[in-house]
């Protein structure tokens, strides 16, 4: 399906061509809207005011659009340090993601590129350890994060997280898929282990390393059990666990419109940072993975 | 040896933050399947009893929670893995098409509801299957309850796993995609081949090792199913759509004393069923590598 | 691709730095609770009204999700270091946390204050802290499912009556069949399980009569169960996947039964006419409003000196004195002082403490495994009461889930000290 553009010439070709992409665009755009529909609903909700959801039954567009569930949310956390929040996720999600791609990206060259005696052995136990549901494991967790001294720091947040397979996983999947040539070209060149890492291979996955970050950027924003147990002062909360706190306790659904503001709060950060990231993001996809050079 | 010590700084710290954050934690919960513990007091040691209760006590009604949590967690799993691949997988395909403007905007749209956490999403499809609220029944002229009757409470589950799950793989199979040499496909073409034969021929080959990786851990996380079920149907209709890990996280932490033992042997289970299937995965897509 | 190795060296300084900041101890006393939302804004309120009292001690108000609380006493017991110096627990979850040998008894904090004693707190809400004999909490308030209903709807459908004795009985409400149109029902059933729960106490059955016993299969149970299964059979209750709050602020249901909790939402919503009243019952007589309660309770902690506690103690009789703004929250303010005080009887749920018939209608749903009844009855109520499951077997299967429970809970040991 890629590389439509070296069909061979000919109406008839040309002519299907077009075809399949009006297809694709209708297909596209349909499921996009379908995608787009619950968070478009759920924003429009949150302008209704409570007495409209009460009396008006559907409709899509609210009656009239009211801030007043915001202005509820606003003054409620008026009083706890949201801004602060914000910082604080800000803080401990890049450095996660930052940290991970560091962690996994030596890793996965460990795992693909050295030679040792049950290298892979290795890598499949600690995978298939990793597949172990952790629920229970939240108090042995924490027991370890407090010896370390680090209840209320962070750093709680930063590190335990860096411990995941999965991730490695990835990278290993993807250098696999590097041609050995490469690495074996820059070695007849007198090149180091390291060398090799950083100018060779890092290069050429590049797109699954910004795709890592990105992975565990979210996963660590969106966390909201986690660092409800390991900190034990609000001012350093992260901002998703943060707004679960102007939530009422029982899901209080006769504040329908208040529920939706808050669910469209919580979305706004990471879509934001995405949407701006996103340009660099997606050229780093389409390098054709500088396998060049 | 040497080549081990040389390998030490590129494998080592993840190894050392595995060992502490990982292993350590998890031979922890090892050992407390073979407890009775209420996270307060100090564990007892009763060997398998847990394990046996669970597996052979058909009396025991945790051995009901755990075959019934199964069930439905196996029945999620067949379900939502393939569309998890199947469609991430397509959508890269025609997103790849140099032809199609606009490729960026549509992976953002798809990749939206990857960025919000799962209670936000679900509170989002909650609302569109709401009775008096929803735009589904309303737009649709139709009267279904959508979360209290099956199919459709599976429906609503599916529904909101494809929407929140598909970005993630799609994110992941375009970039595998951009890294296929085209040196390769334009090999292909000159052997005549069309674009679907190229597709299957020269894509997917290339791209066989991160769709071993997302099969893999797609098949994880949807055995890790929680939240969804939670969230949308409470394990309804009559505990239809109750999934082990609901079962699992009502013992540990629920709404009276915790009953840590029996949810980590619980864990422990679902754990084996869930490298055995892992490796099959992995020994069927080695043989279709080689092969 | 020079890019790269700055990443590196950037999150190398992040980590650096962090390291640097730990948290240390301080002169102020952590107060855990699961007090969020509007809730939350209440307390919040108090405890600043406290610390601009300049105490010595000055209180953190630190909120959590419900949930989440449990899960952190757990970890902190554990792990034996940052223990809370007070926290607001459950009732319902006091037997758990002081079976297991992790709670102080309150004797630190009544010997500090002497005014914190049973006289000076509503009966009711002071012995729900009591377990085996010891008193384990101070109770904040009360609060609960009780019923709420639609003053227009009652009128136009002819059921004033109902209301003349302040209780309404699932048989008034079954006479309403064939009354009302296709879409307006006698009441929403969000809350069925506290429906059933004040239902059985009603008939004078119970579900954990003595410590351990569990009759979710008693002749009560039965009864209530076989009666809502009737009522929704003729179209009187709300549809189970409709949103309950939704139907009864938009006048499609008579009653609700609803948390007190819940006031200030449905206050929300102009020209919405309601009232409040007493729980749903089977019947008239020996009626019930089952509620629970926020107690103040201290975790064991060894680390924690007698100036703290003193300093905790002053707290909770500050709270004491002060708890009107709790009221605006919906609950109700467990302090005498408070709950008899003109200014509280303009609150609407000012009623059940009202008269001393009225305070002798309060029960707790505190017995020693109310966790596990309630767990229950959520998880296996709707499928009862829409015909699912035949109401023997279901309660059959609560039976035994809540005793295969119970069984693995008492088997388990108590904290060394």
């Amino acid at each position: 399906m890629a590389e439509s553009t070296t069909v061979p010439p000919g109406d008839g070709g040309r002519l299907r061509r077009r075809t399949s992409l009006i297809i694709c665009y209708v297909a596209l755009a349909t499921l996009a809207l379908v995608w787009l529909l619950p968070i478009a609903y759920s924003i429009a909700t949150s302008f209704k005011s409570a007495t409209e959801i009460a009396y008006s039954g559907f409709s899509l567009l609210p009656a009239h659009w009211v801030a007043e569930n915001y202005v509820t949310l606003v003054e409620g956390a008026s009083s706890y340090p949201v801004l602060q929040w914000f910082v604080n996720s800000l803080v401990i999600s890049t450095s996660h993601a930052a940290l991970t791609v560091v962690v996994v990206a030596l890793a996965g060259y460990g795992y693909t590129r050295m030679r040792f005696p049950g290298r892979d052995a290795l890598f499949l136990t600690l995978l298939g350890i990793s597949l172990f549901p952790s629920v229970v494991n939240l108090i042995p967790s924490y027991k370890i994060v407090q010896t370390l001294g680090w209840v209320n720091s962070p750093l709680a947040m930063i590190i335990p997280g860096l411990a995941g397979v999965a991730n490695v996983f990835l990278v290993r999947s993807f250098m696999a898929g590097v041609p050995r040539e490469l690495d074996e070209a820059a070695r007849v060149d007198g090149a180091g282990d390291f060398r090799i890492f950083a100018q060779v291979i890092l290069p050429s996955i590049r797109p699954v390393l910004i795709v890592v970050f990105l992975f565990s950027f979210t996963g660590s924003w969106n966390d909201f059990l986690w660092p409800t147990i390991v900190f034990n002062d609000i001012e350093r909360m992260p901002i998703t666990a943060g707004l679960l706190l102007l939530q009422n306790m029982f899901g209080d659904y006769s504040k329908l419109g208040q529920l939706m503001a808050s669910a469209v709060l919580a979305m706004i950060p990471t879509t934001v940072l995405f949407l701006a990231a996103q340009r660099y993001f997606l050229s780093s996809l389409n390098l054709n993975a500088g396998l060049k050079g | 040896m040497r080549r081990a010590l040389r390998a030490a700084p590129f494998i080592g710290p993840h190894l050392v933050l595995f060992a502490v954050f990982g292993l350590l934690p998890g031979v922890y919960g090892l050992y407390i399947g073979f407890t009775r513990w209420n996270l307060l007091g100090d564990p007892q040691f009763v060997g398998l009893d847990n394990f046996h209760e669970i597996l052979f006590d058909t009396e025991s009604v945790f051995h009901d929670q755990f075959v019934n949590g199964l069930v439905n967690t196996l029945i999620f799993v067949a379900v939502s893995v393939p569309l998890l691949i199947v469609i991430p997988l397509l959508l890269a395909a025609g997103l790849s098409r140099k032809d199609l403007k606009g490729a960026g905007f549509f992976q953002g749209v798809f990749y939206i509801p990857g960025l919000i956490s799962v209670s936000a999403g679900a509170i989002a499809w909650v609302l569109m299957f709401n009775r008096e609220l929803g735009p589904l029944n309303n737009l649709l002229g139709t009267d279904i309850s959508f979360i209290t009757t099956q199919p459709w409470a599976w429906l609503t589950i599916f529904v909101l796993t494809v929407w929140a799950g598909i970005g993630g793989n799609l994110v992941i199979y375009r970039s595998a995609i951009s890294a296929v040499p085209r040196e390769l496909h334009e090999a292909a073409q000159i052997d005549g081949a069309g674009t679907v034969r190229r597709f299957l021929s020269v894509t997917l080959p290339s791209i066989r090792f991160p769709l071993l990786y997302t099969m893999v851990l797609t098949t994880v996380g949807s055995f890790n199913v929680f939240g969804q079920p939670m969230m949308l149907t409470k394990g309804g209709p009559n505990s239809s759509t109750k999934v082990l890990m609901m079962n699992i996280r009502d013992l540990a932490f629920g709404t009276g004393a915790s009953i840590a033992g029996m949810a980590a042997a619980m864990s422990m289970l679902l754990g084996v069923v869930l490298m055995l299937i892992s490796a099959v995965q992995f020994s069927v897509m080695h043989r279709g590598i080689r092969g | 691709m020079r890019r790269t190795p700055k990443v590196f060296a950037a999150a190398a300084m992040v980590a650096a730095l962090l390291t640097g900041c730990s948290s240390s101890e301080s002169n102020t006393l952590t107060f855990w609770n699961p007090l969020t939302g509007d809730d939350g804004a209440y307390m919040r309120q108090i405890v600043q009204d406290y610390n601009a009292t300049k105490p010595q001690y000055p209180v953190t108000f630190q909120p959590m999700a419900e949930a989440d609380l449990y899960t952190k006493v757990y970890s902190v017991v554990n792990a034996e270091d940052d223990i809370p110096d007070v926290m607001i627990m459950h009732a319902a979850r006091i037997p758990e946390f002081a079976g297991a040998g992790v709670l102080t008894t309150d004797e630190t904090l009544t010997a500090a204050q002497p005014q914190l004693k049973r006289d000076n707190y509503q009966e009711t809400a002071w012995d729900a802290g009591t377990v085996g004999g010891k008193s384990y909490g101070i109770p904040l308030d009360l609060h609960g499912v009780i019923m709420y209903y639609n003053k227009d709807l009652v009128a136009k459908y002819g059921a004033e009556g109902f209301l003349d004795d302040k209780v309404v009985t699932l048989d008034e409400l079954a006479t309403l069949k064939g009354k009302l149109p296709p879409d307006t029902y006698a009441f929403a059933g969000l809350f069925i399980p506290g429906v059933v729960d004040a239902g059985v106490r009603n008939l004078g059955g119970s579900a954990e009569p003595q410590p351990g016993k569990v009759e979710m299969t008693s002749p009560q149970f039965t009864t209530v169960y076989s009666k809502l299964v009737q009522l929704q059979k003729d179209g009187l209750i709300a549809p189970e996947d409709s949103d309950s709050m939704q139907v009864f602020n938009s006048g499609k249901a008579l009653f609700l039964p609803d948390g007190t909790w819940g006031l200030s939402g449905h206050r929300a919503i102009k020209g919405l006419n309601f009232g409040l009243t007493n729980a749903l019952q089977m019947s008239p007589d020996k009626p019930v409003n089952v509620l629970g309660s926020h107690q103040f309770v201290q975790l064991k902690d060894g680390s924690r000196g007698k100036e703290r506690d003193k300093a905790v103690a002053a707290f909770v009789e500050f709270v004491r004195k002060n708890s009107l703004k709790w009221a605006d929250s919906g609950q109700i303010p467990a302090s005498r002082q408070v709950f008899e005080s003109p200014e509280y009887a303009k609150y609407p749920q000012s009623f059940l403490t009202a008269t001393s018939e009225q305070q002798s209608m309060l029960k707790i749903d505190a017995t020693p495994h109310a966790g596990f009844i309630s767990g229950a009855l959520w998880n296996h109520s709707k499928d009862i009461v829409w015909g699912r499951v035949p109401v023997a077997q279901g309660l059959e299967t609560m039976q035994k889930e809540i005793e295969a429970k119970i069984a693995e809970a008492d088997a388990a040991g108590t904290k060394r000290d």
